[in-house]
């Protein structure tokens, strides 16, 4: 720190930053333990540490290696890998989603397992299925080993099966009549797991043989999405999302709740959902026990069997100094006796428990049949005779290069399917006036059978013109990513100790600015005319450093960078320049005119509610007041409260069926006849995201006005009082036109704060929790930050993402001057 | 003002209905907070708990992992605050009393970082602190925010007011620099000081973008990240994730309506900040 090099007048700033540092280094040391194996597990579960802390002091026993077990949570266990292994302190091995050997591997992240430990990987591979490994290939790399796999089950409940004679379904065409009998009956059934979520098609595809992407013989690839088998899997799954009255996604066990029930205007008989749902089930409905079952997911009527949902796999990254004992620790967790032990853990956790599904084929197989003979397991034997009987058919489809891409395409496509079957399902119940309940239960018993057929043959339209439409830039992306892959990364991840050696842009920068201070420090130090006001410059030094090194440096690498392609992974010497490509493709793209739409709308919506309502409450509150302090406490909370929490209550508030409060208040004033999908339309995603940005900033527009209404004389509103001016006038002849300063800086904060939202959407989309989460359905939230943000941290285009900060900067200086400009001549006139 | 009493009624009534709708939600996180499972699992809304239980504040505070959080973020705020506090107070004093050569353009070089929001720097910013070896740590956190623009620019704005006289009877008693700024500013700079501390070690306590981005291990996560990851460990559990925001927002609402005036007074002159 430039202080350390300043003179004894400098001791107090000395004494306080070494003070700082001491402490740092203390509380950094205490968190430093070691060279254990760094072993990181993305886990729902807070119970997998401690099993895992449990396997691992076996292990140590067995061979006297240390782990140290981490856990990710699900949603943005993608980015933290990925920033790990940018940063270049990946763990040694972790446990990661299905698609993460893949994504991870293609960057030179991983170990390539067969090339590495050829015996060990062998004799792993020959415990799988066939087909199983098929994601974590890469040509004849293997980057992975499936860790815990998850199905989707039926959940039905047998008491009112029987007394409607209905069986559990054997194929989706016997589903399909299940469910309108069911809804003819007054019912309804629940699925809402994989909404939105893209790679979950494949358990709706697989069966016709029909991934979403591959590669030709040739090398060469390709999707189906114009392949009219592969269109009927998916419109399957849309269908029985959207178009019957699913309360919605992210229910919890609220689900469980509608299952027990039964009373038939919440109850729901029969749902689809993650195996793992029995166990929850089983604990918090006992009263049902007896009366439900489950039964396997059916088989496409002219499929073969196939399945698969989602799972993890286990990675050894190329950084690890410990390759051999990760591998070790590898085949410790893939024993058999291990494989027991973690399900016999997961079966026996309360309210947590469930039936964890090992990949490995012996597990279920007859060498293993003494294992599930124990007692505590057997609770649980339905969920595992349907899981054993479902498993030969699990399977992976291959990734291949832009499939990250081109998913992005097709999700958003999956969320606007969604939306537009929900509309015309709304306008279905306005042309008869029914509400949604009835108008399924009569497209279940055959009244509406016109309106049926007209509302299948629409959606499989919309689909093929939708699929259509983003083929061509689908395949684009698969191409361009293929081909450029080779000749992008082909060399780099061959040869990338050496690109580690070389000098890179920051290297560069780091030197002009370390010249630049050593100059001013000289100065100050040998000028006598500077060397006078040693102590000012020694005050000053602090804030001055900290600026040029943690703002102007990185600004100015941005600049550089905005005009490469970086992919963080690699060292920043592979950044290749690109010229203006970045900003081009910025400009004429549609992304970003969509983006500043986006945060336009954003802005239109919350600035001018928020000021009115403020002006009002601001206007109340300048009153004398009985209990003023109570008062000032309510409105003033949100202030200091995080934004993450409050969004974190907001989701709730907003959730999709009848149990959101915010929809259960508006159904109990009648304002509507069904519950809104708040989070999961996009008609409606944004506009929670201003009702809470309006909820949690109208405090400060409060207390900025509040301040400027003091300053008004107390004399100019009593004065209009005596004019016979009522309380309205006053409000608005006086109380508004005093406030003009205030109103200008809430406007200017306003549209600036618009364009740097980032926290309340990533919470609302549950990022955080959902792996798959886009910023809103159809990405309707995706404004200027979140854009940053995906681009730098979730594609890792860093160049493409320095170039859109760019532009973010330049909106936003514009803006300011714009303001200021329109602020000084109405100023001026006056 | 005086009201009549028809105008008052309107008033209570306004601001009474406001302040319903300020307070719902947490009103909603405290109940739904003592909810055992099984009332979460209810198919239909309760606006009340019916068997109130600390069972979701057990389930948090399982395997320790918030507890440590909590730790992580006041000592980050702390460290912040404190050091905010000085540095802040000692360069504005500069700026404000001293004359030397160059004062106007390092004070614009240093003003003109408020101008540049701080998503342009997300991806440098990692690029930097990576090359620095600073990422997976707490020092991005705490050192590049020791010395902020802004609380420099307050500070300044402060110290100003301080008449010269004073500081010059000191100087012809022969204090030096550090004793006058010790024993004279400090003393006279004590709404300033809280005016600093309340604004750093909330925008501390309450940041959550840098420790996404910078942050890796869990066991150095800051209160914010384990809030929102709650949504992936806790899937479902509503009771459990509405205890962990309950955690996150207790404490700061408890000092927030115990020091109430002083901490508005704070936040009415953040404005310029907020940007």
């Amino acid at each position: 720190m430039a202080a350390l090099f300043l003179s004894p007048s400098q001791n107090m700033a000395k004494a306080l930053l070494r003070l700082i540092w001491l402490v740092i280094l203390v509380t950094a040391f205490g968190l430093c333990q070691g060279s254990a194996l760094k072993f990181w597990a993305v886990s729902g579960s807070i119970s997998d540490v401690k099993m895992y802390n449990r396997l691992a002091a076996d292990f140590t026993k067995k061979t006297g290696i240390q782990v140290e077990v981490t856990t990710l949570a699900w949603g943005n266990f993608a980015t933290k890998y990925f920033a790990s292994m940018a940063a270049g302190l990946p763990p040694d091995i972790g446990v990661t989603n299905l698609g993460g050997p893949f994504d991870y591997g293609s960057v030179g992240g991983l170990v390539n397992l067969r090339e590495e430990f050829p015996a060990e990987t062998k004799e792993l591979e020959s415990r799988f299925n066939p087909h199983l490994l098929d994601m974590f290939t890469l040509g004849d790399k293997l980057f992975g080993i499936p860790s815990d796999l998850s199905t989707c089950v039926l959940y039905y409940r047998t008491d009112v099966f029987e007394k409607l004679g209905l069986k559990p379904p054997k194929t989706w065409s016997e589903m399909d009549a299940l469910i309108r009998r069911l809804e003819a009956e007054g019912y309804r059934y629940y699925y809402g797991f994989p909404t939105g979520a893209q790679w979950a098609m494949n358990m709706f595809t697989l069966p016709f043989g029909k991934p979403d992407f591959a590669l030709d013989p040739s090398g060469k690839p390709y999707l189906n999405w114009n392949d009219p088998a592969y269109r009927a899997g998916v419109l399957e799954c849309l269908e029985l999302l959207w178009s019957h009255d699913s309360p919605g996604k992210d229910l919890g066990n609220k689900v469980v709740g509608m299952f027990r029930s039964n009373d038939k205007s919440v109850a729901v008989p029969f749902f689809i959902d993650l195996h793992t749902v029995s166990g929850q089930i089983r604990l918090t409905a006992p009263e049902i026990e007896g009366k439900w079952d489950i039964a396997p997911w059916p088989k496409a009527d002219q499929g073969s069997p196939s399945n698969v949902m989602g799972g993890t796999a286990y990675v050894i990254f190329r950084k690890s100094k410990l390759k051999r004992e990760a591998m070790q620790w590898l085949m410790y967790l893939n024993s058999l006796e291990i494989q027991d032990r973690i399900i016999f853990d997961r079966e026996n956790r309360g309210e947590e428990s469930a039936l964890s599904v090992s990949p490995l084929k012996d597990v279920w197989g007859p060498e293993n049949a003494k294992f599930w003979q124990e007692p505590s397991l057997m609770k649980d034997h339905r969920i595992r005779e349907v899981i054993t009987q479902a498993f030969p058919a699990f399977r992976t489809v291959p990734t291949i290069h832009g499939s990250v891409e081109a998913s992005r395409l097709e999700s958003n496509l999956l969320d606007q399917m969604g939306t537009f079957i929900r509309d015309r399902m709304d306008d279905l119940g306005s042309k008869y006036k029914i509400t949604r309940t009835e108008l399924v239960k009569r497209l279940g018993n055959g009244s509406l059978e016109v309106d049926r057929a007209n509302l299948h043959a629409q959606i499989a339209e919309k689909l093929k013109a939708e699929y259509a439409k983003i083929a061509p830039e689908g395949t684009h992306d698969l191409e361009h990513e293929t081909a450029h892959y080779q000749e992008r990364y082909g060399d780099i991840v061959a040869r990338l100790p050496d690109y580690e050696r070389q000098r890179n842009v920051l290297d560069v920068v780091k030197l002009i600015v370390g010249i630049l201070l050593l100059i001013a420090f000289g100065a100050v130090a040998s000028v006598k005319r500077l060397r006078k006001h040693f102590v000012s410059y020694a005050f000053v030094a602090v804030p001055i450093v900290l600026a040029v090194v943690f703002v102007f440096v990185p600004a100015i690498t941005a600049l550089y960078l905005s005009f490469t392609d970086y992919h963080p992974v690699l060292p920043l010497s592979t950044a290749k320049w690109v010229g203006v490509d970045n900003y081009h493709g910025a400009l004429g793209s549609g992304d970003l005119l969509a983006t500043i739409g986006r945060t336009i709308k954003y802005s239109i919506y919350t600035l001018p509610t928020g000021i009115v309502l403020a002006l009002v409450f601001a206007y109340l509150l300048n009153s004398k007041l009985r209990g003023e302090r109570i008062w000032r406490f309510l409105y003033f909370s949100p202030l200091v409260t995080s934004v993450v929490s409050i969004a974190l209550i907001f989701t709730q508030l907003f959730l999709g069926g009848k149990q959101g409060w915010l929809n259960a208040a508006l159904l109990s004033i009648g304002a509507i006849k069904d519950p809104i999908p708040f989070l999961t339309s996009e008609h409606t995603f944004l506009n929670c995201v201003i009702i809470l940005a309006i909820w949690h900033g109208l405090a400060f527009t409060i207390l900025v006005f509040l301040a400027g209404l003091q300053q008004i004389p107390e004399a100019l509103f009593e004065a209009a009082t005596m004019d016979g001016a009522n309380p309205l006038r006053r409000f608005w002849n006086i109380a508004v036109p005093g406030l003009r300063p205030q109103l200008f800086f809430i406007t200017v904060l306003g549209v600036i704060g618009a364009f740097q939202v980032f926290e309340t959407i990533y919470v609302l989309a549950g990022k955080s929790g959902d792996a798959g989460a886009r910023f809103g359905p159809n990405d309707s939230a995706l404004t200027m930050v979140p854009l940053i943000y995906h681009t730098g941290f979730e594609t890792f285009e860093m160049g493409k993402s320095a170039a859109y900060a760019y532009i973010l900067f330049i909106i936003i200086l514009a803006i300011s001057a714009i303001q200021f400009g329109v602020y000084r001549r109405k100023e001026g006139k006056e | 003002m005086r009201k009549t009493t028809s105008e008052k009624w309107v008033t209570y009534l306004i601001l009474g209905f406001g302040a319903l709708i300020m307070a719902l939600p947490f009103y909603y996180m405290v109940i739904t907070s003592l909810k055992p499972t099984t009332e979460i699992a209810q198919p239909t809304v309760s606006l009340i708990v019916k068997h109130p239980t600390i069972e979701p504040y057990q389930k948090l505070i399982d395997g320790g992992l918030i507890v440590r959080a909590t730790w992580n973020s006041f000592i980050i705020a702390l460290i912040s605050t404190v050091g905010s506090m000085l540095l802040c107070t000692l360069a504005g004093y500069a700026f404000a009393k001293h004359n030397f050569p160059g004062k106007n353009a390092i004070f614009l070089t240093l003003l003109a970082t408020m101008m540049i929001p701080g998503s342009v720097l997300l991806v440098p910013s990692f690029l930097l602190l990576r090359d620095f070896g600073w990422l997976d740590t707490w020092l991005p956190l705490i050192v590049p925010g020791l010395a902020g623009a802004f609380g420099v620019f307050l500070a300044r704005q402060f110290i100003e007011k301080i008449p010269d006289s004073l500081l010059e009877s000191a100087k012809l008693d022969g204090a030096t620099e550090v004793r006058i700024f010790r024993s004279l500013i400090l003393p006279l700079t004590k709404p300033l000081l809280a005016t600093l501390g309340i604004l750093t070690f909330l925008g501390s306590w309450n940041s959550f973008v840098g420790p996404l981005i910078i942050l890796l291990d869990e066991k150095k996560f800051t209160l914010p990240l384990v809030i929102a990851m709650l949504q992936g460990r806790f899937t479902g559990q509503d009771n459990v994730q509405m205890a962990g925001a309950l955690v996150s927002i207790f404490p700061v609402l408890v000092i927030f309506f115990l020091f109430q005036k002083q901490i508005v007074s704070s936040l009415a002159s953040s404005g310029l900040k907020e940007s």
